[in-house]
């Protein structure tokens, strides 16, 4: 940049003079600053961050899984966003849609907003669904209503509920039937050693002496089989005391299992078909990758296609003045000896 | 497919279109396409020259040897002659004087077989610099002899081209070999080199080495000095970076031969450092070999004591490196073209 030293020729940027480079480099800032201005015309349109929208309400039971800035769908399509959750009168959440002015048609007076919690943890789907597409327009600032599902968390805990209530139940059920049987058990005791003595109609009227001797020793032989079967119920019973909460545990991992099985058919089913896509994806990238080689000299080709053009480019003006082109010298000049 | 959905204004399209257009003009106007085979080759050539100026020894080789197999797989015969003069100039500038001399060989043959009279000129100069690098000095005389253009007293008679200005350079340093002449062809070689229209720092350092080098015959150290350093000046201004780990060298000798011991040590430990850079070891030694005893000079026997053994045991394994690789590399002799 040079300024000529003519005195009073008026303002001083009327006596620059730009050299060639200079200019060049002005027009490369310049196109840099449009190209910058239409990218982010570009990005604005696409992200709607000037576009007017209708605001409009819901009000849910709990904020879990939406926040500001979240998306609101429609046929799974984006046509606004959450912009503010306040408390509302009645313990619950007033949450305001802001849905862009281009998708105001979609919103009609039967519409329903569906909050589904259950699609991923942390993170709920807000979707807009319409009965009819023939009732009016909603207006704007009017509350849409609300279809919630629980959220995993809420699910799991009221299985976990059941669960628990059933294994408590089912066991004092035990634990009742527990002193019937030992009852039970101690009358026939009682009954076997009265015949084994001889006592009663029973020993006295059937048996002569040597029979009722022989009777006497396998009655006694059962009663002493007996007393010690109740030993070892009641040992039993001590040690099924001791297993309830073991079993209490065991119930629920089994109905936590049952309740992962329901779902095995499916999942297996759903594997089988996943296997067979994947079978046919690898088939036909086998059928892909014997191409490859004919891919690698095509693309070859055509970098060195490109090159040219690029080559071709540099060596025209203005690039040429900027970009020098290396020296072709195949051959290493002459040298002398250095050392 | 993916599918990617841009909003692009009508007006972008429109100047994309233009420019794309505008790029395609240019590659038409483009000089006429070439086998990419050839092209391919050429551009080996280029960056091996441009290795090779760098210093970079192992690549510019690597380069010049895959050129060599294009111009062989398409049996051109001056491609294959040109990348065998870059390999000799590679060699030699790397001390390998064996490929070198096995290269020189293989030339000659395609040479003569050929006829091609037009790098005759150019194996003899590098015949010449093989022997003077192998001490044969009569020989690299009989090769320089054919090259040396004819003097009026230290003017040439005609301007002379690259080959003898390089050509008057390696008499020149026959000259200093032999103890015959020096003053008289470093005279011409200033002369030679004012006729020469060239741009060459390499030219210019060897000659204020040479001049240097009469300065210290006539005991004139601080001159020498002077012109060391001017050549180092010249060397590093042209990046030429043999030429800088030379003169840095001949400082090192200079401050050596006056018994200034630090000085010496400190130009010799520099040149030590550019040629471990350029992968030059046997230079390496002979330096080093001289700090050993500038170290002993100064008083550091345990230092002195150090370097020795060091470069007992690099000789021993070199000598051993030797005797385990060269079987092999001369039965993978795979750049012969017979």
């Amino acid at each position: 940049m040079k300024a000529e030293n003519t005195e009073n020729s008026g303002h001083y940027i009327h006596r620059i003079k730009y050299n060639r480079r200079e200019r060049l480099v002005g027009l490369f800032v310049f196109s840099a600053l449009v190209l910058f201005a239409a990218l982010f015309f570009i990005s604005s349109k696409s992200q709607h961050l000037f576009e007017p929208h209708i605001r409009y309400y819901m009000e849910v039971e709990t904020s879990e899984g939406i926040s500001q800035g979240s998306s609101v769908t429609f046929l799974g399509t984006e046509i606004g966003t959450i912009s503010k959750l306040e408390l509302a009168h009645g313990r619950k959440i007033r949450v305001a849609l802001d849905i862009y002015k281009s998708q105001r048609e979609l919103i009609r007076t039967d519409a329903k907003v569906i909050v589904n919690r259950l699609i991923s943890l942390g993170n709920a789907l807000v979707e807009i669904k319409v009965r009819s597409s023939d009732a009016p327009v909603l207006p704007e600032d009017s509350t849409i209503p609300v279809e919630e599902t629980p959220s995993l968390n809420d699910l799991v805990l009221g299985i976990a509920r059941i669960v628990q209530s059933t294994d408590t139940s089912v066991f004092s059920e035990i634990a009742e039937m527990m002193p019937r049987l030992e009852q039970t058990v101690g009358n026939i005791d009682i009954i076997i050693t009265q015949i084994a003595t001889g006592h009663g109609t029973l020993g006295a009227a059937v048996f002569d002496q040597q029979v009722e001797r022989e009777l006497k020793q396998v009655v006694t032989s059962g009663a002493e089989i007996l007393s010690e079967t109740e030993g070892v119920i009641d040992v039993a019973k001590q040690r099924l005391v001791e297993l309830e909460p073991v079993i209490s545990g065991i119930n629920q991992v089994v109905n936590d299992f049952k309740g992962t099985t329901r779902d095995l058919p499916r999942l297996v089913a759903e594997l089988e078909k996943t296997i067979a896509l994947t079978n046919t994806a690898l088939q036909q990238v086998n059928q892909e990758l014997h191409h490859l080689p004919g891919i690698a000299l095509d693309v070859r080709r055509t970098l060195t296609g490109a090159e040219k053009v690029v080559e071709g480019a540099q060596a025209i003006w203005p690039l040429s003045e900027v970009i020098q082109r290396p020296e072709n010298q195949p051959l290493i000049p002459p040298q002398p000896l250095h050392d | 497919m993916i599918k990617i959905n841009v909003f692009l204004p009508d007006i972008s399209v429109s100047c994309l279109k233009i420019i794309f257009l505008t790029l395609i003009l240019a590659g038409c106007a483009m000089q006429q396409s070439r086998p990419v085979i050839i092209e391919d080759a050429e551009r080996l050539n280029n960056e091996g020259v441009r290795a090779f100026q760098e210093a970079n020894w192992y690549r510019a080789k690597q380069l010049f040897s895959k050129s060599l197999l294009l111009y062989q797989g398409l049996d051109n015969q001056q491609g294959i002659l040109l990348s065998y003069i870059n390999l000799i100039e590679v060699a030699l500038a790397a001390g390998d004087f064996q490929a070198a001399e096995k290269y020189l060989i293989n030339v000659t043959e395609i040479n003569q077989a050929e006829g091609l009279k037009r790098h005759r000129r150019r194996i003899n100069l590098l015949f010449s610099k093989l022997a003077i690098k192998k001490k044969q000095f009569a020989k690299a005389q009989q090769f320089l002899s054919v090259l040396l253009p004819e003097f009026d007293g230290i003017k040439p008679k005609s301007a002379p081209d690259l080959i003898q200005l390089s050509a008057i350079a390696n008499q020149t340093r026959l000259a200093f070999e032999q103890n015959h002449e020096a003053k008289l062809w470093t005279q011409r070689y200033e002369r030679a080199l004012k006729v020469v229209d060239v741009d060459a720092g390499a030219f210019q350092g060897l000659l204020l080495r040479f001049q240097a080098k009469l300065l210290l015959r006539e005991n004139k150290f601080q001159q020498a000095a002077q012109k060391l350093q001017q050549a180092l000046a010249v060397y590093k201004a042209s990046l030429i970076q043999p030429g800088i780990a030379a003169t840095l060298s001949d400082l090192g000798q200079l401050y050596l031969e006056q018994g200034d011991w630090l000085q010496a040590k400190h130009y010799f430990a520099r040149a030590n450092v550019v040629l471990r850079y350029i992968g030059k070891r046997d230079k390496i030694i002979i330096n080093t070999e001289k700090l050993a005893i500038i170290e002993s000079k100064l008083g550091h026997v345990e230092r002195s004591n150090l370097i020795r053994r060091w470069l007992a045991e690099r000789k021993e394994n070199q000598l051993m490196q030797e005797k385990k690789y060269l079987p092999l590399l001369e039965g993978k002799d795979f750049l012969r073209s017979d």
